[in-house]
């Protein structure tokens, strides 16, 4: 099965367990890392509706987009562990993950500074009369930085093929991160700019899945930019650096026995629970989990076994030329 | 050698622009200020009306746009105008354009181009006469021009235009009116630029405004008998510290000017690059003192490098003044 023909749970899938695995052998990476835990409905939405020639501007937490692109799993567990066989041969870790063959050129991890570079990249398609839209992807925490509020301004004043989308893992309260925005609701903010704005709940993917392919429609169809807020439910194992997973693997019997209160929020289990109220069979849904289980578990131990890029990586690709 | 032709250098510039322009029409511009607050309006907006997007005052989302826009296809140019301004849009170049082709190990490039008026314009006080190249020479992946002349000028437009990496033109309000002739290829920026050739009595390595200030300091000095070489680094990131040091080889003393604080500045690297030669040169380096810019004129001469300071600064390192009271330099105790 290519990547564009995946199931939805197959796309979460990847990201869930690699970033289990990835918690496992926390001791081995350098620094600190983020994961995509309870945010996987939100990748799999963007990528099932990303076309070729789009671009995706993602952030510091960006394993999960990556993995539901379809982005191979041994060169993301190299490049977060240092090695020569990842993207940048170990020059950019964690937070600076990309695949340019699937719409990522290249990952800032600046709090909400990648998202003047997406609406660049959509100036020049729109001159050029170039196809693709540019999506850019932030955290609830980017709407405090100016540069977000200067880009839903200048996106409407141009009409630029831009999707805004807002992550936000912060505690919901009537859809705003309360401790850190005086607006009613994080959707006020674009909105008055004019940027056209929805939210759903991004614990519920087939909720996420029509705000973002109504949204990516619209800008599709010429009507300029759009932002949709993707609200998930805040996961335990968050933490400033190094996340821990304090609900263990989690296994999809739990969408009928949940171990944890956050299991309800979870979106795998959540798409678990719909597709078995669709009639899936269990055994089918256990047998693309272990599939996907051990190709990750592939991908890691190709990783581990990766030597070390040569020092004279780090002078290379500074300038195009001395 | 091609032929040249003699020019000011704001008309060298718009020359330059207008020709990269025409060449290319993948150039965008983000702004149109790139003749500044105060120099000669080049006819910019009326010529090229339909190649210029004006931007809300953004600077960070303007010059971030520019970078993405510049991975995507399009040459973009932002006409920072003052300095000043682009501290608003500092991650823009310092966090993203810098770090794309890196990044990315090659698989894409940002190949915009940030033009800024530097330096001290005179009244602009201490918001707005800044030295915001000394600071990025300091981020790796940018390449930094500040051209002297009309011929550099002429070729930093160019270069900047035509080349691979994220690039700050970094241009001064005061060079408007300086002539010389501007060849029809243009020339590289690269390598130093030996604008004054004396007998080895001394040399004077600058760049900007301060190349000219140089330039008026050895023809006052020829009263003294001193023939002195006048040396341009138009390039100051990559900076060709060897090939400054290989041209200005045999010249007994060597004076770096800069209107950037020595602290961290061109000038302090070019002379760290002489000290480790071990070549025995005396040299000194002229820069701005550790002060704020003054908004009066007078007060503003007193801690930027003049024509008469650098002279002055000459005849001391040749031992034919002895040191000055300048207020300028820091007495012993003050260091």
């Amino acid at each position: 099965m290519t990547a564009s023909t995946w199931p939805r749970l197959e796309r979460m899938l990847r990201g869930r367990r690699f970033d289990e695995r990835l918690i496992d052998v926390r001791e081995r990476v350098t620094g600190v890392f983020h994961v995509g835990i309870g945010q996987e409905a939100t990748a799999a939405a963007i990528a099932a509706v990303r076309e070729p020639d789009d671009v995706l501007m993602l952030n510091h937490r960006s394993h999960q987009h990556l993995a539901a692109n379809g982005t191979d799993l041994a060169p993301m567990f190299a490049e977060i562990l240092g090695r020569d066989l990842g993207p940048l041969r170990g020059r950019g870790g964690t937070l600076h993950l990309c695949d340019a063959d699937r719409g990522v050129p290249y990952t800032s991890s600046m709090v909400g500074g990648g998202v003047p570079v997406g609406l660049g990249v959509a100036l020049a398609k729109r001159r050029r009369g170039e196809p693709g839209i540019a999506i850019c992807c932030f955290g609830d925490g980017a709407l405090g930085e100016g540069v977000l509020h200067e880009c839903f301004n200048i996106a409407r004043l141009w009409d630029l093929p831009v999707l805004f989308v807002c992550e936000s893992n912060s505690a919901p309260a009537a859809g705003q991160a309360t401790a850190s925005q005086s607006a009613g609701a994080l959707t006020d903010l674009p909105q008055a700019h004019r940027v056209p704005a929805s939210r759903a709940d991004a614990t519920d993917p087939s909720a996420i899945d029509d705000a973002v392919r109504t949204a990516v429609a619209a800008i599709r169809g010429g009507g300029g930019p759009r932002f949709v807020l993707a609200q998930t439910a805040p996961w335990p194992g968050n933490a400033t650096f190094l996340p821990t997973n304090p609900l263990g693997r989690v296994e999809l019997s739990r969408a009928e026995r949940p171990d944890h209160e956050w299991d309800a929020h979870d979106p795998i289990l959540n798409e678990v629970r719909a597709l078995r109220r669709d009639g899936a069979d269990p055994e089918a849904l256990r047998a693309l989990d272990a599939r996907v289980a051990a190709e990750v578990e592939d991908a890691l131990r190709a990783a581990l076994d990766a030597p070390p890029a040569p020092a004279s990586v780090a002078f290379e690709n500074v300038r195009a030329s001395a | 050698m091609s032929a040249t032709t003699a020019m000011r250098y704001h008309a060298a510039r718009a020359r330059a622009l207008f020709r990269e322009l025409d060449a290319n029409p993948d150039i965008l511009l983000l702004g149109s200020a790139v003749s500044g607050p105060f120099n000669p309006d080049m006819g910019l907006d009326e010529r090229y009306a339909d190649r210029i997007l004006w931007p809300p005052i953004a600077e960070f989302a303007a010059m971030g746009i520019a970078t993405g826009a510049s991975m995507a296809g399009l040459r973009t140019l932002v006409p920072i105008s003052t300095s000043s301004f682009m501290f608003y849009g500092w991650p823009a170049i310092v966090q993203e354009a810098s770090n794309v082709r890196y990044l990315s190990a090659g698989r894409a490039s940002a190949p915009v181009v940030f033009h800024v008026h530097a330096g001290h314009r005179r009244g602009g006080g201490a918001q707005h006469e800044h030295t915001p190249h000394a600071m990025l020479q300091n981020v790796p992946g940018l390449r930094i021009l500040a051209p002297g002349t009309p011929a550099e000028v002429d070729a930093a437009f160019h270069e900047a235009l035509t080349g691979g990496d994220p690039t700050l033109i970094v241009d001064h309000l005061l060079l408007a009116d300086a002539e010389g002739p501007v060849p029809d290829a243009p020339m590289r920026l690269g390598e130093p630029n030996v604008v004054r050739s004396g007998r080895g009595d001394l040399a004077i390595v600058s760049y900007s405004l301060m190349l000219q200030h140089a330039l008026e300091a050895a023809t006052a000095l020829e009263a003294d008998g001193v023939s002195a070489t006048v040396v341009g680094v138009p390039c100051l990131s990559p900076m060709p510290v060897d090939a400054t040091l290989d041209a200005i080889a045999g010249h007994a003393s060597v004076l770096f000017v800069d209107e950037s604080r020595a602290a961290g500045s061109p000038a302090s690297h070019l002379a760290a690059g002489l000290l480790e030669r071990g070549t025995g040169v005396r040299a000194r380096l002229l820069c701005t003192a550790d002060a704020h810019p003054p908004f009066a004129p007078h007060l503003l001469d007193a801690i930027v490098p003049t024509v008469e300071r650098i002279a002055g600064a000459a005849r001391e390192l040749l031992g034919l003044a002895s040191a000055t009271t300048d207020l300028h330099r820091p007495s012993p105790t003050s260091r």
